[in-house]
């Protein structure tokens, strides 16, 4: 059989050599597709295929044309070649393809061809016949019932482009494919089999998303879906920390970094003991995920590696732990506290590990209410769990409640504090206390000596060191010789006691008692009293929330000041209030709560001499003076003609004041005068009608009101200030200045002289200056008669011979435009501008509109006419008009120029007509008519057009007169202008 | 007004009579607030499932799942009172069951969903109260407890199947509870 095999072969490479040698000979192994197969998931495609073994005993380089087609139609999908160079090992060639459809959506075909790619057989290249096809066959040629969708639990990075089909039954109809709640184009499509691309899906809300094809068969609609996954590989676990609590294992946590939306496990590989663990208990906690590690008590450091792994990829982060420097110790538990002495406490806890290989570092938390708390530290050698820790607090304050707790670090590689223990409260215990009560008198005057009220102020927490029992207080008088004392208990309550004592000196100690013993005594001398020294009182200021008190330095004062004085000053228990005031001092500022503004309060300063307490000085102030509540009365006790006495009553110094009074304001106002504002003087003058005199001096009580006019009514107020402000201005009073009767005489005796006086002057300069006085006011006049232009030959009439304005015509007014009516000088509408035509005619009457007008009230109105004449039979004239009211009034006839409006003024007419009459032919045949083109020429009716040589025309006449058109005024407006009248612009 | 097609029958009546219409007024609650429950798994169900689950007009047709009961009220109507109460006891037994199983799926499907998972989770011992309410009642009224042996409920491999599973078996779970506080409303009232 071998020896069949040798020959065989030998006669192959012969066979093989010989056609080598013939040269023409084309050589081709022709594929054989041995098999073919799909990896669904992976949307794989294989194919495996076989050639004659001769290639493989000739070892050639061959290169494989391989046509991929999709659906029974043969769809081409891919054309590749695919070279490789043949062994004698190999068996079987292999070519794998992914594909973008799933391979289940419709039937893939394969077929292969092969061309020898050998330098050897340079001159033979020629491609193999093709394979057979070799087809996959895809569900859509099945005979299903139900409808089927692909890729199926598909997991894919997010972005990724993916494409979906459908296959559906025969007879099937598919409707729509929505991935979300989209629907995409279709990429391809046979009679079964649908498909769409999705590109870049985006990671889903839910974390998958679902393909649905819904379908129809029969009438019936299916839902038919996948779901596809999308997420991302995990992300690198970033902030990755490892400490121990108990010393046995270790907790690492990190942060996972991006989501992956997916199930992604992490376990802990250690390099050092190269052990791994799952982190089973790794979930996703408040963005943090946790593992143990257990630690091996023989181990000290660990190189320890995160790593994260899902379906998409993996990643890892490391690190490096001491686990002696990342120790973060139990909260600790069983705490308690328990007392030493008034000052001083134990504290007490247990951690359940062992630290007995470590120092600890603790801090306890000492907490008073309202006050910071303080911290207090012990270092404290590590114990096994069983035995538990303390630590001595001291500088306690006696009798205080304190609450504690505590908590520990490493003390040599400190890492991190532990939590804190549960808190306990104490109240430590009791001493004796540490300051005597602050304590004052008050002393009222009695006969044969003294009521004195012994004052004391609870003494604080601070200095108190327990509950205050009871007070004790004795009091002591001396006198020479002898001395006597008394003794009494007062309840813990009570802060004053009342004691009659002589005009001697005494000595009052007052001392608190807790349950374990008395305060030092608090100590106030009374001397000798004697007579009363009178002490002025002087007044403070306010500043802001307080007084300030400042007093003369008395070298005597050996044992400081005291200031005290009332926080209700006027009612009965006054609420005495002192404040002590060492030695050095000279001023302070007083602040209460319940000083009020408005309120009066007095300040007695102390000063504690050898002897016993002296008062120095009284002080009288406000925190915040108002403005009084009441004006004073005033009453006037003279009249002049010229002059008023007033006077009034004021309590300035009264205690109830909510100020102290600085002063009056005296108002002064002439009857029916209006005060807007009163103009404020420091006296009284009568140039104005409104005044306001200011009096600075509270004692003033009276004022003199010079100057006023008689026989004139006024009227006066006065207001009392403060600093707060005046008083409210409540009455007023009117006084009248009388008659000056001796004044009138005077006057009448002074302007009969004097008119006389001026009489006679004037007659006699008038005689003096006759010939003067004729020339200057009644000059002759200039004859018109003797003007140039009107003589005939004469070179100015031979120049204005064509003057349109020396031609001489009747003017007769054929139109009359009433320009505007104005109505108590404000103009009526503007449609009362009309153009009334009185052509050939001598009257016209208002248009009813106007009557309308006038007819509801009395008017004052003004009109401006305007009479044009006619050009063709004037050269110019002077236009006589008479406008009367019919009925009610006529108005002078005015002489107007023509062509100048005339403004007619009337009032107070009701229900009037208008006539308008016009002279023009009158005044032509009584006028000589002028004519001239210059306004310096002036006429007279005797004389014209002569020139002026400076004097002024009586009438000036205008040469455009005669003119048709009109000229413009350029404040009214036409509403509605007749055609023919021409306006010039 | 509403109107409820119930039989009463004997056994019924005998049990109203009985001192234990405490059991009965308890059995009413707990129903009403097990259809609350329901109703709210139902509706956090679908959200959790995305498009087109949470759409309102998402009707897919459901194929009957061995094991899991059809709580359809002309089927309930039909049976006397003691199969009702019979039928009750086994439906609370196999959903609760089927609650499981959905549970695992969901927790493949929608691990990060926690408040979701957590009603989920809640539930089949929710059910297991309502359970053992009706053994009381039926000890009571002398009713065999029955057997509920289920085979072992094979969840499909399809996620999208899995998720109309647990869509089915979320939505039985409700219709279970409605129909059961109706009855017990009525059994209540007399």
């Amino acid at each position: 059989m071998a020896l069949i095999q040798i020959i065989q072969t030998m006669f192959t490479a012969a066979l093989v050599g010989f056609k080598e040698c013939q040269g023409y000979e084309f050589t081709t192994y022709p594929p054989q597709i041995v098999n073919m197969s799909t990896d669904s998931f992976l949307q794989q495609l294989f194919v495996e295929w076989n050639v004659s073994h001769l290639a493989y005993e000739a070892q050639v380089n061959m290169t494989f044309q391989i046509q991929l087609t999709r659906s029974e139609n043969l769809e081409l999908v891919v054309m590749k070649n695919y070279s490789k160079s043949l062994k004698k090992t190999d068996t079987v060639l292999r070519w794998v393809w992914e594909s973008d459809l799933p391979l289940e959506c419709t039937s893939h075909s394969i077929r292969i061809r092969s061309i020898v790619d050998d330098k050897k057989y340079l001159d033979a290249k020629i491609w193999s016949e093709w394979s057979e096809w070799k087809t996959i066959w895809g569900l859509d040629t099945a005979n299903i019932t139900e409808a089927s969708v692909f890729p199926d639990e598909k997991i894919v990075k997010e972005g990724t482009n993916i494409t979906f089909c459908c296959i559906i039954p025969k007879g099937a109809r598919i409707q729509r494919m929505t991935y979300g709640q989209k629907i995409f184009p279709v990429i391809f499509k046979n009679n079964r089999t649908t498909a769409i691309k999705v590109h870049n899906v985006p990671i889903p809300k839910n974390g998958n998303s679902n393909l649905i094809c819904t379908w129809t068969m029969n009438k019936t609609r299916t839902h038919d879906g996948t779901v596809l996954f999308v997420g991302n590989p995990p992300d690198v676990p970033r902030n990755l920390t490892c400490e121990t609590q108990d010393l046995r294992e270790m907790i690492c946590s990190w942060h996972p970094g991006k989501a992956t939306n997916l199930i992604t496990e992490y376990s802990i590989f250690e390099q050092f003991s190269g052990k791994y663990s799952p982190c089973t208990e790794s979930r996703e906690s408040s963005s943090s995920y946790r593992c143990k590690w257990v630690i091996n008590s023989t181990q000290e450091n660990y190189n320890l590696t995160v790593k994260a792994k899902n379906y998409l990829g993996e990643s890892e982060s490391s690190i490096f732990v001491d686990v002696f420097h990342k120790v973060h110790p139990l909260q600790p538990s069983e705490f308690k506290v328990a007392a030493i002495n008034a000052t001083a406490v134990t504290v007490y806890w247990c951690l359940n590990a062992n630290y007995s290989i470590i120092q600890l570092l603790c801090q306890t938390e000492i907490y008073m209410k309202n006050k910071t708390a303080k911290l207090h530290y012990s270092s404290l050698e590590g114990q096994l769990p069983s035995i538990c820790y303390s630590t001595a607090v001291g500088n306690l304050h006696p009798y205080t409640n304190y609450s504690f707790r505590t908590r520990c670090a490493t003390a040599k590689h400190f890492w991190k504090w532990s939590a804190w223990s549960e808190k306990e409260s104490l109240v430590t215990d009791q001493m004796v206390p540490s300051m005597a009560p602050d304590t004052w008198i008050q002393i009222v005057e009695g006969n044969g000596g003294h009521n004195v009220k012994i004052l004391w102020k609870t003494l604080p927490d601070s200095v108190a060191n327990g509950r205050i029992d009871h007070y004790s207080i004795r009091w002591t008088t001396s006198q020479v010789g002898k001395s006597d004392s008394t003794v009494k208990y007062i309840p813990a309550n009570t802060t004053n006691i009342t004691v009659f004592i002589s005009n001697e000196q005494c000595r009052i100690e007052v001392k608190a008692r807790t349950s374990v013993g008395w305060s030092p005594p608090s100590v106030i001398l009374i001397p000798h009293i004697t007579e009363n020294e009178v002490i002025e009182e002087g007044r403070v200021s306010a500043t802001g929330d307080g007084l300030c008190l400042s007093w003369k330095h008395d070298p005597y004062v050996i044992d400081g000041y005291v200031v005290d004085w009332c926080n209700s000053p006027f009612s009965p228990g006054c609420d005495l209030q002192w404040k002590k005031i060492p030695s050095n001092a000279t001023s302070v500022i007083i602040k209460s709560a319940k000083f009020k503004p408005g309120l009066r309060y007095r300040f007695g300063i102390y000063g504690f001499k050898i002897d016993g307490a002296h008062l120095l000085e009284k002080k009288v102030g406000y925190i915040k003076e108002l403005a009084p509540e009441m004006s004073p009365s005033i009453h006037i006790t003279e009249t002049k003609p010229h002059i008023i006495v007033m006077n009034w009553t004021y309590p300035a110094n009264d205690e109830m004041q909510p100020g102290f009074i600085k002063g009056y304001y005296v108002y002064v106002r002439r009857r029916h005068a209006t005060c807007i504002q009163y103009s404020e003087r420091n006296s009284f003058s009568d140039s104005t009608d409104c005044q306001k005199i200011k009096i600075e001096e509270p004692k003033q009580k009276s004022y003199v009101l010079r100057d006023l006019k008689p026989n004139t009514e006024y009227l006066l107020m006065v207001t009392a200030f403060t600093a707060g402000g005046e008083s409210p201005g409540e009455s007023t009073i009117q006084v009248g200045t009388t008659n000056d009767n001796e004044a009138v005489v005077y006057k009448v005796i002074f302007w009969v002289f004097g008119i006389a006086a001026v009489m006679v002057s004037l007659v006699t300069l008038g005689i003096w200056k006759k010939t003067w006085f004729k020339m200057t006011l009644c000059p002759d006049i200039p004859n018109p008669n003797k003007s140039m232009v009107l003589k005939l030959g004469s070179p100015l009439m031979k120049a204005h011979a064509e003057s349109p304005t020396l031609k001489m015509s009747p003017c007769i007014i054929n139109k009359l435009e009433v320009l505007r009516l104005i109505r108590d000088q404000v103009t009526l509408d503007a449609k009362l501008h009309k153009i009334i035509s009185a052509e050939k005619s001598s009257s016209f009457m208002f248009p009813e509109e106007y009557q309308f007008e006038a007819k509801y009230q009395p008017f004052h109105y003004v009109s401006q006419m305007y009479p044009t004449c006619n050009s063709e039979q004037n050269l110019g004239f002077v236009t006589h008009l008479t406008a009367s009211i019919i009925g009610t009034e006529s108005f002078t006839d005015v002489l107007y120029p023509c062509n100048m409006s005339a403004w007619i003024t009337s009032q107070n007419h009701l229900n009037m007509d208008f006539e308008i009459n016009q002279y023009s032919e009158h005044i032509i045949n009584h006028h000589q008519l002028c004519s001239i083109a210059q306004s310096d020429y002036a006429s007279t009716k005797d004389n014209c057009f002569e020139h002026s040589s400076g004097y002024k025309p009586q009438v000036q006449i205008i040469s455009s007169v005669c003119k048709e058109e009109i000229p413009s005024f350029s404040n009214t407006t036409h509403t509605e202008e007749p055609s023919d009248v021409k306006k010039i612009s | 007004m509403e109107v409820l097609q119930v039989k009463i029958t004997s056994p019924y009546n005998s049990l109203l009579c009985s001192s234990n219409a405490s059991l009965v007024d308890q059995i009413y609650s707990l129903s009403k607030m097990l259809k609350s429950y329901a109703e709210q798994l139902l509706q956090k169900y679908l959200n959790s499932q995305g498009y087109p689950f949470n759409w309102s007009g998402f009707n897919p047709k459901l194929k009957p799942i061995p094991g899991l009961p059809e709580a359809e009220e002309q089927v309930l109507e039909n049976l006397s009172k003691t199969e009702c109460l019979q039928q009750d006891y086994i439906a609370c037994v196999s959903i609760s069951k089927f609650l499981a199983v959905v549970l695992e799926d969901q927790k493949d499907l929608n691990p990060l969903d926690t408040d979701f998972l957590k009603r989920l989770t809640e539930s089949p011992a929710q059910i297991q109260g309502m359970t053992s309410n009706l053994n009381d009642i039926m000890t009571v009224m002398s009713i065999p407890i029955p057997d509920v042996t289920l085979q072992s409920i094979q969840s499909p491999s399809s996620s999208f199947d899995k998720k109309v599973f647990g869509y089915q078996d979320c939505k039985t779970y409700y219709e279970q509870m409605l129909w059961m506080e109706k009855e017990f409303a009525l059994m209540n009232r007399s």
